[in-house]
């Protein structure tokens, strides 16, 4: 028996060694491998370092980062803005937690989630904006569990291909910068600016919304206490929706309209009524707003904004 | 807790630990662990079925003793009966309820008359197909005095229950499984060397090859109208060696674990795809349950004695029977059917014991005969697992037309056979890689039972660490085990 353990814990301790070796990414993929979106995440935490104080700063997943035009609402308020949307499915937690890590004193912060958000989201891009942002590894906790799928497939995955590729001579291939998803759409205020060609409407046949009690008013709520604990302004806004799908979608919109009037400490912008587009206006989802769509919200946003004392 | 989970591999060290260093000295101590372990293994996927499943055993544990003591022949009769009733009745309810009265409705529509009965929302309880069928063997050979019932409940109940095999097998008998849990288990080395060793291999075929293929598999049954015949033969040959892998993969697992636990289980795979005619291949695969309908059916119904009518008829009852046995659905019936078709002329030829050995013995070079009757015999299963994985016996007939069609003679194309995670050549160059180590230790208990046994230490172990390594990188989307649902 003592033999049977001593070979079987040689053999593992062989086994994590082997994949910690793979695992160290000997050939990091480094500055190609941030070319992608959700590379904007350092330009965006860039740009809000340099800023002054008060700042808007604007969180939410991809409806935010298609959704405004950070320099107009800061030339009309007088106050700078953070486009800090990036992508919903990084989730809820990771966007509070983001936004929790950048605010400071004095700072207004615009919630905009998604209909149906993930509070926790996807793990895997959540690792991926850690490894072009090592910051963000902050804004996200990993279980035993997670740690260990993580180094043992995950990583390995990732490394040991990365690993090979270089030992092939076959460097990997870099992300695409001439594409709307790519690092080079966000202007410096972190708006996606790039020109849309071609616009599918396909989305509208597919989209189907559920309604389900969402499991992020709490996270919303404690986000709220602490910034009221920290001189922190906070807002919701809910995001632009396209106007047939809202007519088809009425029902759990309403359910979510009326479980966040319910439950909600966060002060509400607007209604979902308020804030439908022309179809015409989306691009690729129901999130995703044309130039022409953006400047729309835009407006909507600016007036609201007015109407609240943030100076 | 599936055996290709973290779970799983945090709660065989604990159970291994307790078994071997706490529980040790005492045979009924180790038994209650056994038990407790089981079924807590069992309660991870509903604790609510766990229930079912001990009042299961009870019933054929208490059945079983009435059988053994009635004085007459018809109080046995009435006990056997009474446990066979119950026990085939819940397997009714819960895996055939809404597919009898889904089909009766259908038929009396069929013939103009309006009848509603109501379906049921009900749940499979994980495992009842296979701890049903262990039962049914203990009370079926009390009856026929083969074994004396079981003095012990925690004896019996592990017997049923012992966690590797409880969810998908293999189907177990008492007369090999119950003397092992009543004697003392003694550590041996070799044993539990031999028992990683499986399980390593059983994780390979799962999460390299069983998973993956299933991914393409699943891509093209679904959508077999986007694809060429060309790629609809891919997917069936996917989905062939998918449902093998998976299943093969699950019992090596199964074996491996027992074998750590100082049990040996009932061998449920014997290279059934190097078959040279179906009757091998039916010798070679889920051998617990062929050869539990041969005992508990085939062979009280008259086996293959008696007239021409009478064997075929017998021989079309078991093929039926074991599609129906893996699901509630016409297309099970449908592949049972095909395989009794396939079985039937070798049957009356009195050729179904042509080839009993392994092909290509100690070591031999294969001929082009047994090269092309494996091609033949394997191309022919592939057939038939084609209405085994459609949703119905109309999608997989489309699937067969699409398969005939001039696009078979294109090369495998689709734009979303690329979507996948995996690459589909790396998966084929793999399942090749697979069946080659399948050939050469087609001899042994499972194919890498005796690899690298005379190479030196640093080679053997770099091979098992390949292996690992092959686990660890090609693990792509978790899938549940497929035998989980019959």
């Amino acid at each position: 028996m003592k033999k049977f353990i001593a070979t079987l814990s040689v053999f593992t301790v062989l086994v994590v060694a082997v994949v910690y070796i793979c695992n160290r990414n000997y050939y990091p993929t480094g500055a190609k491998g941030n070319d992608g979106y959700i590379g904007a995440i350092v330009d965006k935490h860039a740009y809000a370092a340099k800023i002054k104080l008060p700042r808007i700063l604007f969180c939410g997943g991809s409806n935010v980062a298609f959704g405004i035009n950070s320099k107009r609402i800061a030339d009309s308020l007088g106050i700078p803005v953070v486009n800090l949307g990036l992508l919903g499915s990084l989730g809820l937690d990771f966007m509070l937690n983001e936004a929790k890590a950048v605010a400071r004193p004095s700072d207004i912060v615009i919630v905009s989630p998604e209909y149906e958000l993930s509070v926790d989201g996807a793990h895997t891009l959540k690792k991926e904006a850690q490894r072009i942002f090592p910051q963000a590894g902050t804004y996200f906790k990993t279980g035993l569990e997670q740690f260990i799928t993580d180094f043992f497939i995950e990583d390995l995955q990732k490394n040991f291909a990365v690993t090979l590729a270089h030992l092939l001579h076959r460097p990997q291939k870099g992300f695409p910068t001439n594409v709307v998803y790519s690092r080079s759409s966000f202007n410096q205020y972190g708006d996606v600016v790039r020109n849309f060609t071609n616009p599918s409407k396909d989305f509208f046949t597919k989209v189907k919304l559920n309604y389900r009690p969402y499991a992020g008013i709490k996270n919303l709520n404690s986000f709220k206490d602490y910034a009221d604990k920290n001189h922190i302004k906070v807002f919701f806004l809910y995001p632009g929706f396209p106007q047939s799908l809202y007519k088809k979608s009425l029902k759990p919109i309403n359910a979510y309209a009326d479980e966040f009037d319910r439950e909600l400490k966060i002060k509400i912008l607007i209604k979902p009524s308020d804030a439908i587009f022309p179809d015409s206006v989306f691009y690729d989802t129901e999130y995703h707003l044309l130039p022409s769509g953006r400047e729309l919200r835009t407006d909507k946003v600016i007036a609201l904004l007015k109407k609240e004392k943030l100076k | 807790m599936l055996f290709n989970s973290l779970n799983f591999a945090l709660f065989i060290p604990v159970v291994f630990l307790l078994y071997w260093f706490v529980t040790n000295r005492n045979l009924t101590f180790q038994n209650i662990l056994l038990l407790v372990a089981s079924y807590f293994f069992y309660a991870c996927w509903d604790y609510r079925f766990l229930f079912l499943l001990i009042f299961s055993i009870f019933l054929d544990f208490y059945t079983g003793h009435k059988i053994h003591s009635a004085k007459r022949q018809a109080g046995k009769k009435f006990w056997l009966w009474l446990s066979v009733g119950v026990n085939l009745g819940f397997l009714g309810v819960f895996k055939y309820y809404n597919f009898f009265a889904g089909s009766f409705t259908d038929l009396l529509s069929h013939f103009g008359f309006r009848a509603s009965f109501t379906t049921l929302n009900i749940v499979l309880p994980v495992g009842i197909s296979f701890y049903t069928f262990h039962g049914l063997s203990y009370v079926f050979d009390i009856y026929r005095k083969r074994i004396t019932p079981c003095k012990s409940f925690v004896e019996y109940s592990v017997f049923v229950s012992f966690f590797p095999l409880l969810v998908a097998g293999p189907i177990e008998r008492a007369t090999h499984l119950l003397p092992q849990i009543q004697q003392k288990r003694i550590f041996d080395y070799d044993k539990a060397v031999d028992g990683l060793k499986q399980i390593l291999w059983g994780l390979f075929k799962k999460i390299v090859i069983a998973d993956n293929c299933a991914e393409f598999a699943n891509m093209i049954f679904n959508n077999p109208a986007h694809y060429p015949g060309s790629t609809l033969v891919l997917g069936a040959l996917f989905f062939t060696f998918q449902i093998y892998c998976d299943f093969s993969g699950y019992s090596d697992i199964a074996l491996g674990v027992a074998r750590l636990f100082g049990i040996e289980l009932l061998r449920n795979f014997a290279y059934p795809y190097f078959s040279r005619d179906i009757a091998e291949f039916w010798r070679r695969w889920h051998i617990s349950l062929s050869s539990w309908f041969k005992d508990y059916l085939y062979i009280p119904l008259g086996g293959s004695r008696g007239n021409t009518w009478s064997r075929i008829r017998n021989t079309f009852i078991i093929f039926l029977v074991s599609g129906l046995w893996h699901g509630a659905n016409w297309t099970f019936l449908a592949w049972g059917a095909l395989n009794a078709i396939y079985f039937i002329p070798l049957l009356l030829s009195k050729r179904n014991r042509t080839h009993i050995d392994v092909v290509a013995k100690d070591g031999r070079f294969i001929s082009i005969k047994e090269f092309f009757q494996i091609i033949f015999t394997f191309g022919l299963t592939a057939f038939a697992w084609i209405f085994f994985r459609s949703e119905s016996i109309g999608a997989a007939l489309n699937y067969i037309r699409g398969i005939f069609s001039r696009s078979i003679l294109t090369i495998p194309t689709g734009a979303s056979l690329s979507g996948g995670s995996s690459n589909p050549v790396t998966i084929i160059a793999l399942t090749v890689i697979f069946i080659l180590m399948e050939w050469a230790g087609r001899e042994q208990l499972f194919a890498i039972a005796k690899t690298g046994l005379k190479w030196p230490k640093p080679l053997r172990w770099t091979f098992y660490l390949t292996l690992v390594i092959a686990i660890f990188y090609f693990c792509g989307i978790q899938q549940q085990f497929v035998y989980f649902q019959f």
